[in-house]
Protein backbone atom coordinates (compact mmCIF):
# COMPACT_ATOMS: atom_id res chain seq x y z
CA UNK A 1 0.00 0.00 0.00
CA UNK A 2 3.01 2.26 1.05
CA UNK A 3 3.97 1.78 -2.44
CA UNK A 4 1.07 2.18 -3.87
CA UNK A 5 1.15 -1.37 -5.75
CA UNK A 6 -2.31 -2.03 -3.44
CA UNK A 7 -5.38 -0.24 -2.75
CA UNK A 8 -6.36 0.37 1.01
CA UNK A 9 -9.66 -0.94 1.88
CA UNK A 10 -10.69 2.49 4.14
CA UNK A 11 -8.49 5.74 4.78
CA UNK A 12 -5.64 6.70 3.07
CA UNK A 13 -1.98 6.41 2.98
CA UNK A 14 0.51 9.66 2.86
CA UNK A 15 3.85 9.50 0.86
CA UNK A 16 6.13 12.30 0.94
CA UNK A 17 3.15 14.32 1.18
CA UNK A 18 1.85 12.67 -1.59
CA UNK A 19 -0.49 9.72 -2.31
CA UNK A 20 1.65 6.18 -3.22
CA UNK A 21 1.84 5.40 -6.49
CA UNK A 22 1.33 8.63 -8.15
CA UNK A 23 4.49 10.48 -6.43
CA UNK A 24 5.38 13.75 -8.64
CA UNK A 25 8.71 12.33 -8.75
CA UNK A 26 8.46 8.54 -8.28
CA UNK A 27 13.00 8.33 -8.15
CA UNK A 28 12.22 10.06 -4.45
CA UNK A 29 11.67 6.86 -3.44
CA UNK A 30 13.69 3.55 -3.95
CA UNK A 31 12.18 0.30 -3.00
CA UNK A 32 13.86 -3.53 -2.08
CA UNK A 33 11.40 -6.08 -2.94
CA UNK A 34 11.58 -9.33 -0.72
CA UNK A 35 13.06 -11.53 -2.76
CA UNK A 36 16.65 -10.86 -3.10
CA UNK A 37 17.51 -12.98 -5.66
CA UNK A 38 17.77 -12.14 -9.94
CA UNK A 39 16.94 -14.89 -12.69
CA UNK A 40 19.91 -16.89 -12.64
CA UNK A 41 20.03 -17.11 -16.48
CA UNK A 42 19.53 -13.27 -16.69
CA UNK A 43 22.53 -12.09 -19.28
CA UNK A 44 23.35 -8.77 -17.33
CA UNK A 45 26.13 -7.07 -15.72
CA UNK A 46 25.79 -5.62 -12.09
CA UNK A 47 26.68 -1.85 -13.57
CA UNK A 48 23.27 -2.91 -16.27
CA UNK A 49 20.94 -3.60 -13.69
CA UNK A 50 21.79 -0.84 -11.13
CA UNK A 51 21.86 1.59 -13.77
CA UNK A 52 17.71 0.26 -14.37
CA UNK A 53 17.49 1.82 -10.52
CA UNK A 54 18.70 5.58 -12.04
CA UNK A 55 16.46 5.63 -15.18
CA UNK A 56 13.56 7.79 -13.27
CA UNK A 57 16.00 10.44 -12.47
CA UNK A 58 17.17 11.12 -15.89
CA UNK A 59 14.47 9.96 -17.64
CA UNK A 60 13.82 6.50 -19.01
CA UNK A 61 14.46 7.61 -22.58
CA UNK A 62 17.41 9.44 -22.18
CA UNK A 63 20.74 7.73 -22.41
CA UNK A 64 22.28 8.49 -18.74
CA UNK A 65 24.90 10.83 -18.40
CA UNK A 66 28.35 11.63 -16.98
CA UNK A 67 26.37 12.49 -13.24
CA UNK A 68 24.18 9.62 -14.18
CA UNK A 69 26.92 7.35 -14.65
CA UNK A 70 28.63 8.70 -11.53
CA UNK A 71 25.97 8.23 -9.39
CA UNK A 72 25.26 4.30 -10.37
CA UNK A 73 28.86 3.66 -9.60
CA UNK A 74 28.67 5.41 -6.42
CA UNK A 75 25.51 3.32 -5.39
CA UNK A 76 28.00 -0.02 -6.54
CA UNK A 77 30.43 1.26 -4.13
CA UNK A 78 28.34 2.20 -0.99
CA UNK A 79 26.99 -1.68 -1.31
CA UNK A 80 30.82 -2.61 -2.11
CA UNK A 81 30.48 -4.61 -5.18
CA UNK A 82 33.09 -2.72 -6.78
CA UNK A 83 35.16 -5.36 -7.52
CA UNK A 84 31.80 -7.39 -9.11
CA UNK A 85 30.71 -4.68 -11.53
CA UNK A 86 31.18 -6.39 -14.80
CA UNK A 87 30.19 -9.85 -13.48
CA UNK A 88 26.74 -10.77 -14.42
CA UNK A 89 23.71 -10.87 -11.65
CA UNK A 90 23.17 -14.56 -11.65
CA UNK A 91 26.83 -15.63 -10.93
CA UNK A 92 26.83 -13.73 -7.27
CA UNK A 93 25.87 -15.39 -4.37
CA UNK A 94 22.57 -14.99 -2.76
CA UNK A 95 24.04 -11.74 -0.35
CA UNK A 96 25.73 -9.91 -3.41
CA UNK A 97 22.32 -9.96 -4.85
CA UNK A 98 20.33 -8.94 -2.31
CA UNK A 99 23.42 -5.85 -2.31
CA UNK A 100 22.70 -5.37 -5.86
CA UNK A 101 18.91 -4.60 -5.71
CA UNK A 102 19.72 -2.39 -2.46
CA UNK A 103 22.39 -0.21 -4.84
CA UNK A 104 19.58 -0.43 -7.79
CA UNK A 105 17.48 1.64 -5.71
CA UNK A 106 20.07 3.77 -4.01
CA UNK A 107 20.86 4.96 -7.68
CA UNK A 108 17.76 7.40 -7.93
CA UNK A 109 19.18 8.81 -4.86
CA UNK A 110 16.03 8.48 -2.72
CA UNK A 111 14.82 10.11 -0.02
CA UNK A 112 13.31 7.50 1.34
CA UNK A 113 14.39 3.80 0.91
CA UNK A 114 11.58 0.79 1.36
CA UNK A 115 13.33 -2.53 2.08
CA UNK A 116 11.12 -5.72 2.67
CA UNK A 117 12.57 -8.47 4.66
CA UNK A 118 16.17 -7.35 3.40
CA UNK A 119 18.24 -9.96 5.44
CA UNK A 120 16.47 -12.87 5.32
CA UNK A 121 18.89 -15.96 4.75
CA UNK A 122 21.70 -13.47 4.19
CA UNK A 123 25.09 -14.72 6.27
CA UNK A 124 26.87 -12.04 8.82
CA UNK A 125 29.48 -10.57 6.38
CA UNK A 126 26.39 -9.58 3.68
CA UNK A 127 24.63 -8.23 6.81
CA UNK A 128 27.35 -6.22 7.92
CA UNK A 129 27.96 -4.79 4.61
CA UNK A 130 24.19 -4.21 3.96
CA UNK A 131 24.03 -2.53 7.19
CA UNK A 132 27.50 0.03 6.02
CA UNK A 133 25.37 0.66 2.98
CA UNK A 134 22.56 1.74 4.94
CA UNK A 135 24.16 3.84 7.51
CA UNK A 136 25.57 5.56 4.22
CA UNK A 137 22.83 6.82 2.82
CA UNK A 138 21.48 8.63 6.10
CA UNK A 139 24.75 10.20 6.80
CA UNK A 140 26.24 10.92 3.55
CA UNK A 141 22.74 11.15 1.67
CA UNK A 142 20.53 12.36 4.08
CA UNK A 143 17.88 9.76 3.28
CA UNK A 144 15.47 7.44 5.33
CA UNK A 145 15.14 4.23 5.42
CA UNK A 146 11.57 2.16 6.46
CA UNK A 147 13.00 -1.20 6.83
CA UNK A 148 9.94 -3.98 7.29
CA UNK A 149 11.21 -7.48 8.61
CA UNK A 150 11.06 -9.96 11.07
CA UNK A 151 15.44 -9.75 11.96
CA UNK A 152 16.73 -6.89 12.93
CA UNK A 153 19.50 -7.79 14.90
CA UNK A 154 22.03 -6.77 11.82
CA UNK A 155 20.92 -3.09 12.36
CA UNK A 156 19.45 -3.10 15.99
CA UNK A 157 21.81 -0.58 17.26
CA UNK A 158 21.18 2.09 14.32
CA UNK A 159 17.25 2.31 14.05
CA UNK A 160 15.63 5.96 15.27
CA UNK A 161 12.44 4.02 15.60
CA UNK A 162 10.27 1.19 16.09
CA UNK A 163 6.90 0.33 15.00
CA UNK A 164 5.64 -3.22 15.86
CA UNK A 165 2.73 -4.06 13.92
CA UNK A 166 0.49 -7.45 14.56
CA UNK A 167 -3.57 -6.91 13.14
CA UNK A 168 -2.60 -3.28 14.50
CA UNK A 169 -0.13 -1.18 16.10
CA UNK A 170 1.78 -2.95 19.04
CA UNK A 171 4.66 -0.55 19.53
CA UNK A 172 5.84 2.86 18.41
CA UNK A 173 8.72 4.19 20.16
CA UNK A 174 12.84 3.97 19.63
CA UNK A 175 14.63 0.79 20.68
CA UNK A 176 15.43 2.19 24.14
CA UNK A 177 12.00 1.98 25.42
CA UNK A 178 11.12 -1.61 23.55
CA UNK A 179 14.04 -2.97 25.60
CA UNK A 180 13.13 -1.57 28.66
CA UNK A 181 9.83 -3.38 28.15
CA UNK A 182 12.04 -6.10 28.07
CA UNK A 183 12.18 -6.92 24.15
CA UNK A 184 15.46 -6.96 22.18
CA UNK A 185 16.14 -6.53 18.83
CA UNK A 186 19.22 -8.98 18.60
CA UNK A 187 19.31 -12.67 18.49
CA UNK A 188 18.16 -13.28 22.15
CA UNK A 189 16.24 -15.60 24.35
CA UNK A 190 13.79 -12.48 24.27
CA UNK A 191 13.97 -11.21 20.53
CA UNK A 192 11.18 -9.61 19.00
CA UNK A 193 9.74 -12.53 17.25
CA UNK A 194 9.65 -14.76 19.92
CA UNK A 195 7.58 -11.73 21.80
CA UNK A 196 5.26 -11.47 19.02
CA UNK A 197 4.77 -15.43 19.34
CA UNK A 198 3.21 -14.93 22.55
CA UNK A 199 0.95 -11.79 21.66
CA UNK A 200 -2.71 -12.46 20.96
CA UNK B 1 21.27 -2.35 -61.75
CA UNK B 2 22.59 -5.06 -59.26
CA UNK B 3 25.83 -3.90 -57.07
CA UNK B 4 29.08 -5.48 -58.09
CA UNK B 5 28.87 -8.18 -55.50
CA UNK B 6 30.57 -11.57 -55.24
CA UNK B 7 28.57 -15.30 -56.11
CA UNK B 8 25.95 -15.84 -54.92
CA UNK B 9 25.19 -12.38 -54.50
CA UNK B 10 25.30 -11.20 -58.14
CA UNK B 11 21.96 -11.47 -59.59
CA UNK B 12 19.50 -8.44 -58.35
CA UNK B 13 17.44 -11.14 -57.46
CA UNK B 14 20.20 -12.78 -54.32
CA UNK B 15 20.55 -8.84 -53.50
CA UNK B 16 17.09 -8.09 -52.78
CA UNK B 17 16.88 -11.41 -50.81
CA UNK B 18 20.07 -10.11 -49.16
CA UNK B 19 18.94 -6.58 -48.13
CA UNK B 20 15.72 -7.71 -46.54
CA UNK B 21 17.27 -10.84 -44.69
CA UNK B 22 19.85 -8.32 -43.19
CA UNK B 23 17.12 -6.23 -42.00
CA UNK B 24 15.69 -9.29 -40.78
CA UNK B 25 18.53 -10.87 -38.96
CA UNK B 26 19.49 -7.82 -37.42
CA UNK B 27 16.17 -6.95 -36.29
CA UNK B 28 14.60 -10.19 -34.80
CA UNK B 29 17.07 -10.49 -32.44
CA UNK B 30 17.05 -7.26 -31.12
CA UNK B 31 13.37 -8.01 -30.54
CA UNK B 32 13.89 -11.54 -29.57
CA UNK B 33 16.57 -10.56 -26.63
CA UNK B 34 13.64 -9.19 -24.03
CA UNK B 35 11.08 -11.44 -25.36
CA UNK B 36 13.11 -14.38 -24.34
CA UNK B 37 14.41 -13.00 -20.93
CA UNK B 38 10.31 -12.35 -19.87
CA UNK B 39 9.77 -15.82 -20.86
CA UNK B 40 7.62 -15.11 -23.68
CA UNK B 41 9.97 -16.71 -26.38
CA UNK B 42 6.67 -18.18 -28.56
CA UNK B 43 4.83 -14.70 -28.79
CA UNK B 44 5.99 -14.55 -32.04
CA UNK B 45 4.77 -18.02 -33.14
CA UNK B 46 1.56 -16.97 -31.45
CA UNK B 47 1.33 -13.54 -33.48
CA UNK B 48 2.53 -14.88 -36.69
CA UNK B 49 -0.58 -17.57 -36.75
CA UNK B 50 -2.52 -14.50 -36.54
CA UNK B 51 -1.05 -12.60 -38.80
CA UNK B 52 -1.75 -15.75 -41.62
CA UNK B 53 -5.19 -14.92 -41.04
CA UNK B 54 -4.32 -11.26 -41.89
CA UNK B 55 -2.50 -12.58 -44.72
CA UNK B 56 -5.57 -14.70 -45.76
CA UNK B 57 -8.11 -11.82 -45.61
CA UNK B 58 -5.46 -9.33 -47.71
CA UNK B 59 -6.00 -12.18 -50.52
CA UNK B 60 -9.87 -12.43 -50.12
CA UNK B 61 -10.04 -8.35 -50.13
CA UNK B 62 -7.16 -8.21 -52.80
CA UNK B 63 -5.79 -5.85 -50.39
CA UNK B 64 -1.44 -6.14 -50.16
CA UNK B 65 -1.42 -9.00 -47.34
CA UNK B 66 1.57 -6.99 -45.61
CA UNK B 67 -0.71 -4.58 -44.80
CA UNK B 68 -3.72 -6.64 -43.11
CA UNK B 69 -0.89 -9.15 -41.70
CA UNK B 70 0.35 -6.32 -39.87
CA UNK B 71 -2.75 -5.07 -38.19
CA UNK B 72 -4.00 -8.97 -37.60
CA UNK B 73 -0.44 -8.88 -36.00
CA UNK B 74 -0.48 -6.09 -34.50
CA UNK B 75 -4.15 -6.65 -32.94
CA UNK B 76 -2.81 -10.41 -31.92
CA UNK B 77 -0.28 -8.81 -29.98
CA UNK B 78 -1.61 -6.23 -27.92
CA UNK B 79 -4.49 -9.33 -27.19
CA UNK B 80 -1.79 -11.35 -25.82
CA UNK B 81 -0.50 -9.01 -23.85
CA UNK B 82 -3.81 -7.74 -22.29
CA UNK B 83 -4.73 -11.36 -21.70
CA UNK B 84 -1.65 -12.22 -19.85
CA UNK B 85 -0.85 -8.44 -17.77
CA UNK B 86 -4.66 -9.11 -16.25
CA UNK B 87 -3.59 -12.33 -15.27
CA UNK B 88 -7.40 -13.52 -16.85
CA UNK B 89 -5.74 -16.88 -18.33
CA UNK B 90 -1.79 -17.90 -18.09
CA UNK B 91 0.49 -16.65 -20.80
CA UNK B 92 0.68 -20.70 -22.86
CA UNK B 93 -2.90 -20.59 -22.42
CA UNK B 94 -3.81 -17.24 -23.99
CA UNK B 95 -1.02 -18.04 -26.83
CA UNK B 96 -2.79 -21.16 -27.68
CA UNK B 97 -6.66 -19.71 -28.01
CA UNK B 98 -5.15 -16.96 -30.87
CA UNK B 99 -2.13 -19.87 -32.20
CA UNK B 100 -5.33 -22.21 -33.09
CA UNK B 101 -7.88 -19.11 -33.72
CA UNK B 102 -5.46 -17.52 -36.19
CA UNK B 103 -4.80 -20.36 -38.02
CA UNK B 104 -8.36 -21.35 -38.40
CA UNK B 105 -9.49 -18.44 -39.51
CA UNK B 106 -6.46 -18.42 -41.89
CA UNK B 107 -7.87 -21.18 -43.48
CA UNK B 108 -11.54 -20.22 -43.64
CA UNK B 109 -10.94 -17.14 -45.30
CA UNK B 110 -8.35 -18.59 -47.81
CA UNK B 111 -11.11 -20.90 -48.88
CA UNK B 112 -13.83 -18.39 -48.88
CA UNK B 113 -10.99 -16.33 -51.05
CA UNK B 114 -10.46 -19.15 -53.55
CA UNK B 115 -14.64 -19.65 -53.73
CA UNK B 116 -14.79 -15.79 -55.11
CA UNK B 117 -12.42 -16.39 -57.86
CA UNK B 118 -9.55 -15.49 -56.06
CA UNK B 119 -7.07 -18.27 -55.63
CA UNK B 120 -5.20 -17.43 -52.21
CA UNK B 121 -1.60 -18.99 -52.84
CA UNK B 122 -0.46 -18.69 -48.85
CA UNK B 123 2.29 -21.07 -48.92
CA UNK B 124 5.06 -17.89 -49.95
CA UNK B 125 3.73 -16.35 -46.53
CA UNK B 126 3.98 -20.30 -44.57
CA UNK B 127 7.62 -20.31 -45.31
CA UNK B 128 9.09 -17.48 -46.94
CA UNK B 129 9.63 -16.40 -50.43
CA UNK B 130 12.64 -14.29 -49.90
CA UNK B 131 13.94 -15.32 -53.42
CA UNK B 132 10.72 -13.31 -54.93
CA UNK B 133 11.15 -10.14 -53.05
CA UNK B 134 10.15 -7.28 -55.03
CA UNK B 135 12.18 -3.86 -54.47
CA UNK B 136 8.97 -2.46 -52.69
CA UNK B 137 8.78 -5.47 -50.36
CA UNK B 138 12.48 -4.37 -49.32
CA UNK B 139 11.44 -1.01 -48.90
CA UNK B 140 9.24 -1.88 -46.95
CA UNK B 141 10.92 -3.98 -44.50
CA UNK B 142 14.09 -1.57 -44.18
CA UNK B 143 11.45 1.06 -43.01
CA UNK B 144 10.23 -1.42 -40.79
CA UNK B 145 14.10 -1.92 -39.73
CA UNK B 146 14.59 1.52 -38.67
CA UNK B 147 11.58 1.81 -36.68
CA UNK B 148 12.48 -1.07 -34.71
CA UNK B 149 15.99 0.10 -34.09
CA UNK B 150 14.99 3.33 -33.16
CA UNK B 151 11.86 2.31 -31.06
CA UNK B 152 14.52 0.00 -29.03
CA UNK B 153 17.29 2.49 -28.73
CA UNK B 154 14.91 4.65 -26.84
CA UNK B 155 13.21 2.25 -24.83
CA UNK B 156 15.83 -0.46 -24.73
CA UNK B 157 16.63 0.89 -20.93
CA UNK B 158 13.52 1.29 -19.35
CA UNK B 159 12.66 -2.57 -21.06
CA UNK B 160 15.84 -3.93 -19.34
CA UNK B 161 14.40 -2.09 -16.31
CA UNK B 162 10.94 -4.22 -16.61
CA UNK B 163 12.73 -7.63 -17.80
CA UNK B 164 14.75 -7.54 -14.52
CA UNK B 165 12.01 -6.59 -12.26
CA UNK B 166 8.29 -5.79 -13.20
CA UNK B 167 7.21 -4.74 -9.39
CA UNK B 168 10.58 -2.34 -8.94
CA UNK B 169 9.94 -0.79 -12.19
CA UNK B 170 6.25 -0.34 -11.60
CA UNK B 171 7.13 1.58 -8.15
CA UNK B 172 10.12 3.23 -9.92
CA UNK B 173 7.45 5.10 -11.96
CA UNK B 174 8.05 4.11 -14.91
CA UNK B 175 5.41 3.41 -17.48
CA UNK B 176 5.54 -0.48 -17.20
CA UNK B 177 1.97 -1.43 -19.39
CA UNK B 178 2.63 1.04 -22.21
CA UNK B 179 6.38 -0.78 -22.19
CA UNK B 180 4.87 -4.09 -22.48
CA UNK B 181 2.39 -3.04 -24.90
CA UNK B 182 5.30 -1.70 -27.00
CA UNK B 183 7.36 -4.93 -26.69
CA UNK B 184 4.42 -6.81 -27.95
CA UNK B 185 3.83 -4.04 -30.97
CA UNK B 186 7.56 -4.36 -31.73
CA UNK B 187 7.15 -8.02 -32.07
CA UNK B 188 4.52 -7.90 -34.18
CA UNK B 189 5.94 -5.44 -36.39
CA UNK B 190 9.12 -7.70 -36.60
CA UNK B 191 6.99 -10.70 -37.40
CA UNK B 192 5.09 -9.41 -40.37
CA UNK B 193 8.97 -8.05 -41.40
CA UNK B 194 10.04 -11.25 -40.98
CA UNK B 195 7.19 -13.07 -42.98
CA UNK B 196 8.56 -12.65 -46.58
CA UNK B 197 12.04 -14.45 -44.95
CA UNK B 198 11.66 -17.14 -43.33
CA UNK B 199 7.46 -17.31 -43.58
CA UNK B 200 5.32 -17.32 -41.15
CA UNK B 201 5.73 -20.88 -39.56
CA UNK B 202 9.27 -20.31 -38.68
CA UNK B 203 9.39 -16.56 -37.50
CA UNK B 204 10.02 -16.88 -34.29
CA UNK B 205 13.09 -18.82 -34.59
CA UNK B 206 14.69 -15.73 -36.10
CA UNK B 207 13.89 -13.90 -32.71
CA UNK B 208 14.61 -16.61 -30.38
CA UNK B 209 17.51 -18.41 -31.81
CA UNK B 210 20.18 -15.86 -32.25
CA UNK B 211 19.53 -15.14 -28.79
CA UNK B 212 19.79 -18.73 -27.23
CA UNK B 213 23.37 -18.80 -28.76
CA UNK B 214 24.45 -15.10 -27.56
CA UNK B 215 23.23 -15.74 -23.86
CA UNK B 216 26.10 -18.78 -24.08
CA UNK B 217 28.39 -16.29 -24.76
CA UNK B 218 27.59 -12.51 -23.76
CA UNK B 219 28.38 -11.38 -20.05
CA UNK B 220 26.47 -8.35 -20.38
CA UNK B 221 22.59 -7.47 -22.29
CA UNK B 222 24.45 -5.03 -24.54
CA UNK B 223 26.81 -7.54 -25.91
CA UNK B 224 24.09 -10.31 -25.84
CA UNK B 225 21.94 -8.74 -28.00
CA UNK B 226 25.00 -7.20 -30.58
CA UNK B 227 26.41 -10.97 -30.53
CA UNK B 228 22.12 -12.26 -30.94
CA UNK B 229 22.14 -9.23 -34.12
CA UNK B 230 25.79 -11.03 -35.30
CA UNK B 231 24.63 -14.24 -35.18
CA UNK B 232 21.38 -13.41 -37.12
CA UNK B 233 22.99 -11.63 -39.54
CA UNK B 234 25.50 -14.41 -40.26
CA UNK B 235 22.86 -16.90 -40.39
CA UNK B 236 21.01 -15.15 -43.20
CA UNK B 237 24.11 -14.41 -45.49
CA UNK B 238 25.40 -18.02 -45.17
CA UNK B 239 21.82 -19.72 -45.38
CA UNK B 240 21.11 -17.66 -48.44
CA UNK B 241 24.58 -18.45 -49.63
CA UNK B 242 23.78 -22.61 -49.64
CA UNK B 243 20.16 -21.80 -50.90
CA UNK B 244 21.50 -20.45 -53.76
CA UNK B 245 24.23 -23.03 -54.61
CA UNK B 246 22.37 -26.41 -53.43
CA UNK B 247 18.97 -24.87 -54.37
CA UNK B 248 17.50 -25.00 -51.17
CA UNK B 249 14.46 -23.53 -49.32
CA UNK B 250 15.91 -20.00 -47.99
CA UNK B 251 14.03 -19.48 -45.38
CA UNK B 252 14.28 -23.21 -43.91
CA UNK B 253 17.94 -23.28 -44.51
CA UNK B 254 17.90 -19.68 -42.45
CA UNK B 255 16.70 -21.18 -39.72
CA UNK B 256 18.54 -24.29 -39.43
CA UNK B 257 21.66 -21.99 -39.69
CA UNK B 258 20.55 -20.43 -36.56
CA UNK B 259 20.20 -24.10 -34.98
CA UNK B 260 23.73 -25.30 -35.83
CA UNK B 261 24.78 -22.25 -34.82
CA UNK B 262 23.48 -23.03 -31.15
CA UNK B 263 24.61 -26.00 -31.31
CA UNK B 264 27.77 -25.59 -32.17
CA UNK B 265 27.58 -22.94 -29.44
CA UNK B 266 26.72 -25.50 -26.47
CA UNK B 267 28.77 -28.04 -27.26
CA UNK B 268 32.29 -25.87 -27.37
CA UNK B 269 31.03 -23.53 -24.55
CA UNK B 270 32.64 -24.89 -21.59
CA UNK B 271 35.95 -24.62 -22.75
CA UNK B 272 35.17 -20.83 -23.89
CA UNK B 273 32.43 -20.01 -21.46
CA UNK B 274 32.01 -17.43 -18.64
CA UNK B 275 34.12 -17.93 -15.81
CA UNK B 276 33.26 -19.67 -12.36
CA UNK B 277 31.48 -17.41 -9.87
CA UNK B 278 33.92 -15.02 -7.42
CA UNK B 279 34.19 -16.24 -4.14
CA UNK B 280 30.84 -16.42 -2.50
CA UNK B 281 30.35 -14.22 0.80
Amino acid sequence: MLLGLLAPDAGEVSLLGDRPGSLADPARLGYVPQRGRFAPDLPATVTEVVATGRLRRHGWWRAPRAADRAAIDHAIDAVALGPWRDRRVGELSGGQQQRVMIAKALASDPELLVLDEPVAGVDAESQRLFRDSLVHLIEAHDGAVLLVSHELGAVADDLDRVIVLKHHVVFDGSPLELRSRGVSLGVHADDLPLWLEGLD
Amino acid sequence: MPLPLPWPFEREYMQLALLGGLVVGACAPLVGGYLVQRRMSLLGDGIGHVAFAGVAAGLLLGVWPVWTALVAAVIAALGIEWLRSRGRTSGDLALAVFFYGGIAAGAVIASRATAVGRPANVLPFLFGSILTVTTGDTIAVAVIGLVIVATITVTGRALLAVVVDEETARVAGLPVDALNAALAVLTAVTVVAAMRVVGLLLVAALLVLPVATARLLARSFRSTLLVAVAVGVLAVVVGLGAARAWGLAPGGTIVLVTIAAFAVTSIARPSTGIPASPHDH
